[in-house]
């Protein structure tokens, strides 16, 4: 499975269970959403196979005026940070 | 902007849009509408069923290419859309599908006749709509229209209130429709059309697989100029074809599943694949892994959604085919690419994989010879619309239609009981062109009461009815891969359907001699008005070549001999 996180832009608030039940019928687990004033955030257990396609699809919805897929960016370790501090306190 | 009701706002907004003609059935929610039609420019034609509506319309849109237009009622008249609708949006079809609802104060409430249409056909339009109120109305049919007809095209749903219908508004139709993040046309990136001449120029075994987006596109001309300077080896989908010259050196045929043996192995060993307007749909690709195996792939469709879906993609082109092939042609005017004569004659010269059979069962026609007799008679003059399954496949291996809008089938959805009604609205859009039905004894069965409203319209359509007393195709697959267990596909007691269609006020005819094949496709094709042909055909013919499902388009079943 394959984690996916979209920032969506809805013109109407109705688009949003057309938009889960899409995601429901790629095989995607809805883990998270919150909505609001035509916004939804939304994460996405999506099969790795079929991954590529989640983006394409719900952004073809007419009432979706945008979407914004969100990547995880690495964070850093707790070693790797405190490395860092003592490097710049050094 | 004087007040006026809602169901005048419906006839003013299909007006302006250039509707003339509209197929439906009424009933309780609808009925303010209906009544409102008879003061209008709109020819509403009454069908027996609601699916033979849709499926008029569908007809309709493919062989204008205009806007096809459905009315039903609530409840059961707008579920009995669901068909058509789900096969005019897996085909890409611009429908407008206005469907009653019982007045805005019932809804939620389980009153009669309602159902939750807005729900249940969210997953199978493009767009769907539920007015709440009749403010709304002009905006919502104005968009509806738009949206149904631009981008890739597809069915859209307006599901409109009793009391909606009736209230009175005072709100104009809006002069400009503007969808906030819908891009109907995409800016061609001309770099990626430059990448793509780049690849066919490197390669040396290059295929086009044209798709039905050709047709939607209105690309026909620049496709054909296309091949016209790259003489590049096409193949086509079901969808698409018609889209290729019938008389160019390079057209191989259809491909895919029950794609001829050119078609099939010409992709299988091609360096370079060329998708235009299509999807690379399971039935064209067989196993995606070693589908083009040794091919890149260019691949230019409307629809972002489609690009890298299915296969691997190298250059995706994101434009409207009609745009990138313009702007290809003008590439290929200043950088001309060398003809692959050698790889185009070697591709045809693996031959169709069509055979003709010389043994027959004595009271029966072999049912490809019937189509081949056919097809030699009507040539590329009649437009043809088939119901799905054998029948289906078998005109398409002999298909010769000399445009993509004289060849009208379900395709994505692979709807049984299509053909009919769809030949009906072809030949309203189309009244002086022949028009011609190929169906199944199954199909046929599912919306034969059309028949009455083809009578009563007094269309000319021909019906020919391939009746081989089975639900031939899932026969074929259950001899094929169910060890010959045939399970719920015997039609042995079957109507006579000649004196059927006489009943409903056809001439008709039945053709049960090999020797008579010929004479009698002349006689009921010489019929004025509309006439069924009732082919008594041979039970266990299967259609080859064959690529099972799961296998590659190299592992083609031929037809034994």
């Amino acid at each position: 499975m394959k984690l996916l996180t979209f920032a969506i832009v809805l013109r109407t608030m109705a688009a949003l269970p057309r938009v889960l039940m899409l995601i429901g019928r790629l095989g995607g687990e809805v883990t998270y959403v919150s909505a609001a004033d035509g916004r939804a955030n939304v994460v996405v257990k999506a099969p790795k196979r079929a991954a590529h396609r989640f983006a394409p699809q719900v952004r073809r919805i007419v009432d979706v005026i945008d979407l914004t897929e969100l990547h995880v960016v690495a964070g850093r370790t707790r070693d790797q940070a405190e490395a860092e501090r003592k490097r710049k306190l050094a | 902007m004087t007040r006026r009701s809602g169901s005048k706002v419906v006839v003013e907004a299909l007006t302006r849009a250039g509707v003339t003609t509209a197929w439906g059935y009424p009933g309780g929610a609808i009925m303010p509408l209906y009544d409102e039609l008879l003061n209008s420019p709109v020819t509403h034609i009454l069908t027996r069923h609601e699916q033979g509506a849709i499926h008029a319309a569908d007809g309709y849109a493919r062989a204008s290419g205009r806007l096809g237009v459905a009315i039903a009622t609530s409840g059961p008249g707008a579920t009995n859309l669901t068909t058509g609708i789900c096969t005019a949006m897996m085909d890409s079809v611009p429908l407008l599908c206005l469907t009653g609802q019982v007045a805005s104060p019932l809804i939620g409430t389980d009153g009669f006749q309602e159902a939750d249409t807005f729900n249940i056909c969210t997953p199978i339009t493009k767009q769907n709509y539920l007015v709440r109120s009749v403010d709304d109305l002009p905006r919502v049919l104005a968009e509806a229209i738009f949206i149904a007809q631009t981008g890739r095209p597809g069915p859209v749903l307006v599901d409109i209130p009793k009391d909606v219908l009736l209230g009175h508004t005072s709100e104009p139709l809006p002069d400009h429709v503007s969808v906030p993040g819908y891009e109907p046309s995409p800016r061609l990136n001309l770099a990626q059309v430059q990448k793509a001449h780049a690849l066919l120029r490197a390669s040396c075994r290059p295929v086009c697989i044209v798709g039905g987006g050709c047709r939607l596109a209105d690309a026909v001309d620049e496709f054909r100029e296309w091949c016209r300077r790259t003489q590049v080896p096409v193949v086509s989908t079901l969808m698409a074809l018609g889209c290729a010259d019938p008389n160019y050196a390079g057209w191989l045929g259809m491909l895919g599943m029950h794609g001829l043996r050119q078609a099939n192995r010409a992709v299988h060993e091609a360096d370079l694949v060329l998708g235009f307007g299509n999807r690379f749909d399971d039935r064209v690709t067989g196993a995606t892994d070693r589908f083009a195996g040794q091919a890149k792939v260019v691949h230019i469709d409307i629809d972002a959604a489609e690009l890298g879906k299915i296969i691997r993609v190298d250059v995706p082109v994101h434009a409207d085919l009609k745009s990138a092939l313009t702007a290809w042609n003008e590439l290929l005017e200043r950088e001309p690419i060398a003809p692959r004569s050698d790889w185009q004659k070697q591709a045809s010269s693996y031959g169709t994989g069509l055979i003709r059979r010389e043994r027959g069962e004595p009271g029966k026609v072999p049912p490809t010879e019937v189509l081949d007799e056919l097809f030699s008679i009507i040539g590329s003059s009649a437009i043809v619309a088939t119901d799905v399954g054998q029948n289906q496949m078998w005109a398409a291996q002999r298909c010769r239609a000399d445009h993509p809008r004289k060849w009208i089938t379900s395709g994505g959805a692979g709807t049984m009981g299509y053909g009919l009604p769809s030949a009906m609205g072809a030949q309203m859009a189309c009244p002086d062109t022949p028009v011609v039905a190929i169906v199944g004894d199954g199909g046929f069965q599912m919306t034969l009461a059309e028949m009455a409203t083809i009578r009563r319209m007094n269309l000319p359509v021909k019906v020919l009815v391939m009746d081989n007393k089975y639900l031939g195709m899932v026969r074929q697959w259950q001899e094929m891969f169910f060890d010959r267990r045939y399970s719920a596909v015997d039609l042995s007691d079957n109507p006579d359907f000649a004196a059927l269609a006489r009943v409903y006020g056809f001439e008709a005819f039945t053709l049960s001699e090999r020797t008579e094949i010929r004479g009698c496709l002349e006689r009921w094709l010489s019929c004025k008005g509309p006439a069924l042909l009732h082919a008594i055909c041979q039970a266990e013919e299967n259609v080859y070549p064959m690529v099972p499902a799961g296998a590659s388009l190299a592992e083609m079943v031929e037809a034994p001999q």
